[in-house]
């Protein structure tokens, strides 16, 4: 399932998938694939993102 | 074996893990080139279908030797178990490039693709002068003249598989911009 929470928050902070890319220290294919649903991320690269998004887990990862 | 051609293949060994060695110093130095969490994991799963193709074709392998399959094939033993090994480097490679995952966070493409290059270029340079006193070995395909050629075969493959991704990702990079 597509992440759009996360691509909307990456885009509201005017950040290029590979700028949140380098920041995290991923590739920029990992942003990517998280973001097409096409990687589960581990609990560290979640925390990893939301902290440069400014977001909490559950406003990025939690799925209703 | 000659001497001569057991020293040069012991220099070569030796040169190869020299380089291999100060590459790796650096690389850990830098902290570039490291692979994230997802690339460990395409990674993991090349190996693994790597292992498996090992595994399968050396099986084929024995089959065909214990059948005496090798009598009727125009191709050495030796070569084919080099072709066997190729093609599970092959496997590897070739899943860790269609899954983003063949080189690390950060890493210099470039420099790869030149080493890539001069590789290709000296075992054709090798291979045809190989070739040049002929190809076949009691009418097979052996080994000495012939493996050269094999590996630049595959190199070239993973080069065009490359500039294949390189292309689609560049493509991918211009549709995420326009979003």
């Amino acid at each position: 399932m597509k992440n759009l929470k996360m691509k909307s928050a990456r885009v509201a902070k005017d950040l290029s998938q590979q700028q949140l890319a380098d920041l995290i220290g991923v590739s920029r294919q990992t942003i990517s694939a998280i973001e097409k649903g096409d990687y589960n991320p581990t609990i560290n690269l979640c925390i990893a993102i939301c902290r440069e998004l400014g977001k909490t887990l559950d406003e990025l990862f939690w799925e209703e | 074996m000659s001497t001569s051609y057991a020293a040069g293949l012991a220099v070569g060994i030796a040169a190869a893990l020299i380089i291999f060695g100060i590459c790796w110093k650096l690389s850990k130095k830098t902290m570039k080139g490291q692979f994230d969490e997802r690339q460990e994991l395409v990674r993991g799963r090349g190996y693994k279908y790597a292992c498996f193709t090992l595994l399968g074709l050396i099986t084929a392998d024995l089959l065909a030797e214990s059948f005496g399959v090798f009598e009727t094939l125009p191709v050495t033993r030796d070569l084919a178990l080099f072709a066997i090994i190729l093609a599970g480097v092959m496997v590897y490679a070739l899943y860790c490039i269609k899954n983003d995952s063949y080189f690390g966070v950060g890493t210099d493409t470039r420099t790869y693709r030149a080493v890539m290059w001069v590789v290709i270029v000296s075992n054709a340079i090798s291979g045809f002068s190989n070739l040049r006193d002929g190809a076949m070995v009691d009418g097979k395909l052996a080994f000495g003249p012939c493996a050269s050629l094999l590996f630049c075969l595959a190199f070239v493959i993973i080069m065009i598989a490359l500039y294949i991704k390189k292309a689609k990702l560049a493509a991918e990079e211009a549709a995420e911009d326009d979003m």
